[in-house]
């Protein structure tokens, strides 16, 4: 396949007369500040035309960055016919109280081997039952 | 005038030094200042997970250790259930670590 010849597109940027590595050329002379200005401004009157007309260029608003986060945060389709498996069973308490047991009731039992705390637990259920009896 | 504390209030009282005990109390240090961080022992008309969990250790300690005749303690290979002196369950258990350090301990007895 033949190649034809290379054609340069693009303007020749005003850094090909940059100064070349380890050179310090601490001041840009009037003439390459205006050549670079000039180049500037091709670039943007470049980029203000696009394939579809030219670009509208705003400011972003709230509503633009809404979308934008709808976008990224959409809610995935649920699956039809996906099965729980035992390890998305994730938030099954690891004590469970049985229902119908107060807490007194409880607390009375499971501080039963402990003497001392086993007999004020005791006293302590007797109190609550008889403030609910009284109330 | 010091009001008479209830059955209740002492025991709160003695579960908070049991909780301060088990090493799970932590503490604020301050420049000058320290504070320590109790737990409610109650929320709402529940007890609350954290103590449950810690009363449960112990109550399980205990009767592994000696047939003090504490309770009836019913193992699962899912799960353990406390149950009451006339057999009605208390708490379930579906902590498998706990379970099998409690049946660990008892077959070493």
């Amino acid at each position: 396949m033949a190649v034809g010849p290379i054609r340069e597109t693009q303007p020749a940027h005003p850094s090909h007369n940059a100064p070349s590595i380890g050179e310090v050329r601490p001041n840009f002379s009037s003439e390459e500040m205006k050549e670079g200005v000039d180049y500037a401004r091709g670039l943007i009157r470049q980029s203000k035309s696009g394939p579809m007309g030219p670009v509208e260029r705003r400011p972003l608003t709230q509503s633009d960055e809404i979308s934008r986060v709808r976008a990224y945060k959409r809610p995935q389709p649920v699956k039809i016919g996906h099965e729980l498996h035992d390890t998305e069973v994730k938030d099954k308490p690891r004590f469970q109280v049985a229902p119908g047991v107060s807490a007194p009731a409880l607390l009375a039992e499971l501080l039963r081997p402990n003497k001392s705390l086993g007999t004020l637990a005791e006293e302590a259920l007797v109190e609550q039952k008889a403030l609910g009896q009284r109330s | 005038m010091s009001k008479e504390k209830s059955a209740m209030e002492k025991l709160e009282e003695k579960i908070k030094e049991l909780w301060k005990k088990s090493g799970s109390a932590s503490i604020i240090a301050a420049k000058h200042t320290e504070f320590v961080v109790e737990p409610k022992i109650f929320i709402g008309d529940k007890l609350n997970p954290e103590i449950l969990k810690l009363l449960v250790l112990a109550y399980l300690s205990q009767t592994s250790v000696q047939d003090s005749g504490a309770g009836n303690v019913e193992v699962h290979p899912d799960k353990l259930v406390i149950k009451s002196p006339n057999g009605k369950p208390l708490v379930i258990v579906n902590d498998k670590k706990i379970i099998n350090q409690y049946v660990a301990r008892k077959e070493s007895l």
